[in-house]
């Protein structure tokens, strides 16, 4: 049980940057979301056992700072989420000098990415920012592989058009999966 | 041409891998005749690019110290707590025999009595609340209460004000640390007994004017010194755990002595 939680603890120090990166997806606050990452390494840690060896830890840590949120939005609607959209341009803009024009197209894609509905971030961050399968995603958020693509393909349309690059008119074809956004 | 438009999803998913092969090869077909198709798929391949290059610098922020302390700290309590758990569960304190290995206690005779804890880390039972470390059943010396049965242990329980030390005559330091209330009003002191480089940190409480052995953790006591932090963290979940009260003044744990 020791070792279970020795090898827990390894793999969450190492995985910490991912971890503030999702946590980010969903708190659209680095203060938060490291929060938020702090407490889920402590509940990952109480309930190591949770964990089946071989399976995605990526996924299981996510889904844990996903509930963990989740949970505390109920328990504070109140306080709305808060934006440090600033600290997201600094943090692009700090890149450096050269390829300026690519460096603002990046910073405008980072600013679109916070501006998405939340459901359609966490997703965008899994598959484009993890690697995560559509599949993984789904389970991941309980909900079925349909919405995981129709969230993820509006959110990218989105991206994309804010970066000017778009298809002929007319050309989108959307589906309809009966999930909302 | 477009009497069958494929959707955006499947689209994307072609440009993301996704697409099992029959449906993948109805897209490559479909690029392939119609520009406007491929424009699309193109559209998804470059926005997980730029999605991936837009959210890359979050990966590469430097973690806070704060942050990784804090984690740190969480592993470590996850450890210890797991120990102390994993170990409360098995042995009655009554039923185990010491764990340290016999040629350990030829290192140390006159410990030999005290040696009754695991290599880690050992609660010792009495009354409700009973922990104790185990594995080991190597030594000959059955041991009840060996440590408060130590001579000279009791009296010195009696009499040591915190702070102070005291030589046994069995060998060894006793040092008291501190006394204390726990819930029910017990009272009861912290101390540590120390000899050839090994030791206990241990908490003994009073009732009916006896002693006894309420928690004990093995501590390699370093010369002259106090017992290392590791030891100290589950003295402090243990005293979390019995509801102890502050550490009691001077005066007040005079007269409790002398009571």
């Amino acid at each position: 049980m020791t070792d279970t939680k020795v090898e827990i603890g390894k793999q969450l120090i190492a995985f910490l940057p991912n971890m503030r990166r999702f946590g980010f997806s969903l708190t659209r606050s680095q203060d938060k979301a490291d929060d938020l990452v702090q407490a889920a390494c402590e509940r990952a840690l109480s309930r190591a056992d949770g964990f089946e060896p071989g399976t995605r830890f990526d996924a299981w840590i996510f889904r844990i700072m996903r509930n963990l949120w989740i949970d505390q939005i109920r328990r504070n609607r109140t306080a709305g989420p808060q934006d440090d959209i600033d600290a997201q341009a600094d943090l692009v803009g700090a890149e450096g000098e050269r390829e300026v024009h690519a460096r603002m197209e990046l910073a405008e894609v980072a600013r679109a990415i916070v501006d998405l509905p939340q459901e359609q971030r966490e997703i965008l961050v899994l598959v484009c920012g993890e690697d995560m399968a559509y599949k993984d995603v789904a389970s991941l958020l309980d909900i079925p592989i349909g919405t995981v693509m129709s969230r993820l393909a509006r959110a990218r349309k989105k991206l994309a058009e804010v970066a000017g690059i778009k298809p002929r008119a007319g050309r989108s074809v959307g589906r309809n999966d009966g999930q909302g956004q | 041409m477009n009497r069958h438009p494929i959707d955006d999803e499947t689209l994307m998913a072609f440009a993301d891998g996704e697409l099992d092969e029959a449906t993948a090869k109805k897209v490559e077909e479909a690029i392939n005749a119609d520009e406007t198709v491929a424009e699309r798929v193109a559209l998804f391949a470059e926005s997980r690019a730029l999605a991936r290059d837009a959210l890359e610098p979050r990966l590469d922020a430097p973690v806070p110290a704060s942050l990784l302390a804090a984690v740190e700290a969480a592993i470590a309590r996850a450890k210890s707590e797991d120990t102390a758990a994993r170990e409360a569960d098995i042995i009655a304190f009554r039923q185990r025999k010491p764990a340290v290995p016999p040629a350990a206690n030829e290192n140390r005779p006159a410990f030999s009595r005290l040696a009754l804890a695991a290599a880690c880390v050992a609660m010792i039972a009495s009354g409700v609340v009973g922990y104790i470390a185990g594995g080991g059943t190597q030594s000959a010396s059955p041991s009840r209460i060996a440590l408060i049965d130590a001579p000279g242990v009791d009296e010195a329980l009696s009499n040591v004000a915190s702070g102070g030390e005291m030589e046994l005559t069995a060998g060894g330091a006793f040092r008291a640390i501190s006394s204390f209330r726990d819930e029910t009003d017990r009272f009861c002191r912290e101390f540590e007994l120390a000899g050839d480089g090994s030791g206990y940190v241990a908490v003994a409480c009073r009732e009916a004017g006896d002693w006894s052995l309420a928690f004990a953790v093995d501590a390699p006591i370093a010369e002259g010194g106090y017992a290392p932090a590791s030891s100290l963290e589950t003295l402090d979940s243990y005293l979390t755990s019995i509801g102890a009260g502050q550490p009691l003044s001077a005066e007040d744990e005079a007269a409790a002595l002398a009571e």
